[in-house]
Order: structure tokens, then sequence, then C-alpha cells
């Protein structure tokens, strides 16, 4: 009898104890632009010279924050003293924009700096399709895991890929861009011409991680910031 | 009378500014233009109007700094 009780206590403190376990760390991605925004038969348009203009540019890097229920992703150095074509790589990538987790609320958001204004935009929750195709990144056995991205501006509904390789290795459902959901950290996302590379990670942070949601700018849902777009993009053309 | 001459001259300098407003907006500098065929073409590929706005400015800033 002492015996099961003894037992039984021990397996509630291992389970207590993984249950409290801090969960924190900084990962660091590299972000590319790997391909082409311009069809080849449209050599002389304005994006073929576009994509001239980047694919001579270096890498650009971003920063993963976490603790056990919240991420914030932005970029790493926001200096604006930069040269032109670094500052095109990184709104493309998307420097302008920070993006919040909250796995417990389950809430994702971005803040996004654009139209002269800041903007917080509530996001649509991301439907994965899990595959069984795996690949070595570093170390980690990663597997592979699709949805898309849906784009509404004025010339219509575009749905862009998007494949993430995330390792159960690393048990934090967060990753890049706003990404998360996965059961492990995506080292490698794949959305259009953008990859984000994990080339740091840091899982053994003595001081505690303090995210702050940001709070700064008008707030409105995906659908909301599509149409103010679209009615400010027919102005521009 | 009087009345009458400053009505018109409020008319025609109406209609004058009106004019220089239009020819204003229809010509395009060509950063500008280059500008806007650029948002237009990012735009069609698909890319939302945020990045569009962003980059296409970026473009127009600095061909506008490089006829300085």
């Amino acid at each position: 009898m002492n015996k099961l009780l003894i037992f039984t206590l021990t397996i509630l403190f291992s389970l207590n104890t993984l249950c409290a376990q801090k969960t924190q760390g900084k990962i660091v991605y590299k972000g590319i632009m790997n391909k082409s925004f311009a069809n080849k038969k449209d050599k002389a348009s304005t994006l073929s010279m576009l994509d001239d203009l980047i694919k001579r540019n270096k890498d650009v890097e971003f920063e993963l924050v976490f603790n056990n229920n919240e991420a914030l992703y932005e970029l790493k150095n926001k200096l604006d003293n930069e040269d032109f074509k670094l500052k095109l790589t990184k709104v493309f990538l998307g420097g302008n924009v920070i993006h919040y987790t909250n796995i417990k609320t389950d809430e994702s958001l971005y803040q996004i700096d654009t139209y002269g204004e800041l903007f917080i935009v509530k996001t649509r929750k991301i439907n994965w399709t899990l595959s069984k195709e795996t690949k070595k990144i570093g170390k980690y056995n990663c597997f592979k895991a699709m949805t898309y991205k849906i784009v509404e501006n004025s010339k219509g509904t575009f749905r862009h890929n998007v494949t993430a390789w995330y390792t159960p290795e690393i048990p934090i459902s967060f990753g890049p861009k706003g990404y998360y959901g996965l059961p492990g950290l995506i080292l490698e996302l794949q959305e259009r011409n953008l990859n984000f590379v994990a080339s740091k990670i840091d899982l053994n942070i003595e001081y505690d991680i303090k995210i702050s949601k940001p709070k700064k700018g008008k707030v409105m849902s995906q659908k909301e910031f599509d149409e103010l777009g679209k009615k400010i993009g027919t102005t521009r053309q | 009378m009087f009345k009458k001459i400053k009505k018109s001259v409020a008319i025609a300098a109406a209609l004058l500014l009106m004019s220089s407003n239009v020819s204003y907006a229809l010509q395009l500098s060509n950063c500008e233009e280059i500008a806007v065929n650029l948002h237009n073409d990012l735009i069609e590929a698909g890319v939302p109007h945020g990045v569009a706005y962003e980059v296409s400015g970026l473009v127009q800033e600095i061909c506008e700094n490089a006829q300085q």
C-alpha cells in the first residue's frame, strides 16, 4: 500500500515539475528572397528590375523570442540609415511587421507600420496539413507541414503556398512570421519567394523572458485591413 | 456692377484653380510613373497592398534622390 502511495506521489511530482518547467528561448532566422517575382516573359518589367536589385542583397535577420505561452517575432536590426536595397529587402521580408502569438488564449496578431501609421491586425487561425516527408536541418530531424496564405488586393484574391519544416525535438509550437500551431519549432519556412531559416537557437536563457504584446495602432481584422489597402491602392493606381 | 465684376473674377479664379489642379493631377513625373507602374505590377503579382505601397514609395524616393 505504502509502495503504491510513494509511486503515485512520485509520478504526480514528476508531472508537476514537467508542467511547471520553463520553456523559453530566442531563435534567430535568416530571411532570404530566393525566387523571382517576375515571369520569364516580362524581362523588361519593373518587377525584373526589382528582382535584380534584391537578389544581390545580403540576408536579413529576424528574432523570435518566446516563453511558455507567448511569442514575439520581429526584425533584429532596425537601424534606419541603411542603403536602399537593404531597406527594400526588409520591406519584402516583413521588416515593418511585429508578430505576436499567445497559444494559451489562442490569440495571434501583428503590428504593421504602413501607410504612414501603425495598425494592429488580428490574424486568422492557421490550418496545417502534416506530411510524413522529413529532412535534416542542422542536427534536427524535421517534418514537413503545409498551409497557404491568402492575399486580397484590388486585382483579386491570391493563394500562396506556405511550407514549414518543424522539429518535434524542440517541442515549441512557434515559428517565424507569426506561423504557429505545429508540434515542434519551425526551423525553416517558405512563403512564396521568401525563405526563413533558423540560424541560431538559444534555449538556455537564465533570465525570465517577458513578452510585451504590441498595443499601439488602429485595431482591425485582416479583412478590414485588406479593404483599407484596396482603398488606398486604388488612389495610387 | 461692382458686385457682378467681383463674382465673375471669383468664378474665373476658381476655374483657373480647377484647371491647374486637373493638369497637375494628370502630369506625373518620371519617378512617380515608375512608382505607379511598379505598384500595379506588384499588385498583379499577388503582393499585399501594404508591401506594394512601401516598396513603390521607396523606389520613388531613391529615383527622386538620384535626379537631384
